[in-house]
């Protein structure tokens, strides 16, 4: 079991993350990058879904008629992401208008989908519910990464306090979309080319 | 015919089971949403509470939700424009007229815009401007709800002719830089603005005159 549970970690963390093995979760990964703030409450959102939605879907699997199998996953998947949506417009408001489409686009991103089929509908929900933890936190490191780049160097600022000197001029860059993408190429780049190799992994 | 009977079955269950999980997921939904409309209706207000104030000039010391909201109350009437179906907002009635914000809606590339404009009490020149609600390309036309954009607006007169700021004094009172890569957006948010101000300011700029 212990075994198990590490490898569900290192699966979701390394060896098969979401984001920069399985090129899922893209476009949020490009979108909410440009405040560490912004993707901190996308993250928790995202690894909030995927594990219940993976508890659930698990729960129920034996019940789940196949034919509906899709339909009833993508119900629980977009209950989950109402959920958060309405918390963030009650206690979070001005994150979630920030955030704006992107937390109802929870629902359109692969990797909830991904892990539900791939492992909570035929798997028993502990080990689902490690799954969807593994796997949302695989991404929210990526995606923080990201975002403590692109605030220092676009805003020269980290959770919105300023950290680089009043001679800082900022990298505009980095905070429109064309800065995540580098960003993001670059993080791919660093993990598959530099270090997946040394690890012979790649 | 007992294949028949199973295949019936098995539709039947598939049934059963969508409309129950269904059912129990509306529930949940529904008792979170009605636990938490009243917090969400305060922060909805607030948003258009802080809008007006700051469309009327008015920048609050503090932006907590108590405190925009007890300025609102002390500053701020909402009017209904006479023998018209529209509203307005009068901005210091109480110690002399600060300024007039209207609120706008209109249709963007994308979807709605909606947002309040400012005027000063003499209805010539607007006091700013902001947007509550849009829907456009986030990094292109959703930038009309940057500081630079709406900031712009302050000054000026309109109705907008033109989408510049090159040209003599008398030309920028009528003129607003556009967004780069969204002249959709821009060209559409002429129009919403330029339908105000005929529409609601001219008509509320006549009426003030005849009661005088």
């Amino acid at each position: 079991m212990k075994g198990d549970t590490h490898k569900l970690f290192r699966d979701g963390l390394f060896k098969n993350n979401p984001v920069f093995i399985q090129i899922l979760g893209i476009c949020s990964t490009l979108a909410v990058t440009n405040t560490v703030k912004n993707t901190a409450v996308m993250v928790a959102g995202l690894l909030f879904v995927v594990a219940f939605s993976n508890l659930t879907i698990s729960f129920l699997r034996k019940a789940i008629p196949s034919r509906v199998r899709m339909m009833a996953e993508g119900l629980i998947i977009a209950s989950f992401v109402i959920i958060v949506d309405i918390v963030l417009k009650a206690y979070l408001w001005d994150i979630s208008k920030q955030l704006g489409p992107y937390v109802g686009l929870i629902i359109t991103n692969c990797i909830i989908m991904g892990r539900a089929e791939a492992f909570a509908i035929s798997n028993p929900p502990w080990p689902s519910f490690l799954d969807g933890v593994a796997s949302g936190l695989g991404y929210a490191y990526v995606l923080l990464s990201i975002a403590i780049v692109r605030e220092l160097l676009g805003y020269g600022t980290l959770w919105g306090i300023r950290i680089m000197g009043e001679g800082w001029v900022n990298w505009t860059m980095m905070v429109m979309a064309s800065g995540a993408f580098f960003m993001l190429a670059l993080f791919i780049w660093i993990m598959k080319g530099v270090v997946f190799r040394e690890r012979g992994e790649a | 015919m007992p294949e028949r009977k199973t295949v019936w079955l098995k539709s039947l269950y598939t049934i059963v089971f969508m409309t129950g999980l269904t059912a129990l997921f509306i529930t949940v939904l529904s008792a979170l949403f009605l636990k938490t409309r009243p917090l969400i209706e305060i922060n909805e207000a607030y948003d258009v509470k802080l809008a007006v104030l700051r469309a009327a000039g008015i920048s609050p010391e503090s932006t907590e939700a108590s405190d925009v909201i007890s300025l609102y109350d002390l500053l701020v009437e909402e009017k209904e424009f006479p023998a018209e179906k529209w509203n307005y907002y009068q901005v210091g009635a109480e110690e002399g007229l600060h300024a007039f914000v209207f609120p706008f809606r209109g249709a963007g590339l994308w979807g709605e815009i909606e947002g309040v404009l400012g005027y000063d009490a003499s209805l010539e020149h607007i006091t700013g401007m902001d947007i509550l609600k849009q829907n456009e390309t986030p990094g292109l036309g959703g930038r009309i709800g940057e500081d630079w954009f709406k900031d712009q607006f302050i000054g000026k007169q309109g109705p907008f002719t033109e989408l510049t700021q090159n040209g003599g004094e008398e030309k920028l009172l009528y003129s607003f830089q556009a967004i780069t890569g969204a002249t959709s957006t821009s060209a559409a948010f002429q129009s919403i603005i330029n339908e105000l101000i005929e529409k609601h300011v001219k008509a509320l700029r006549r009426h003030l005159e005849e009661e005088r």
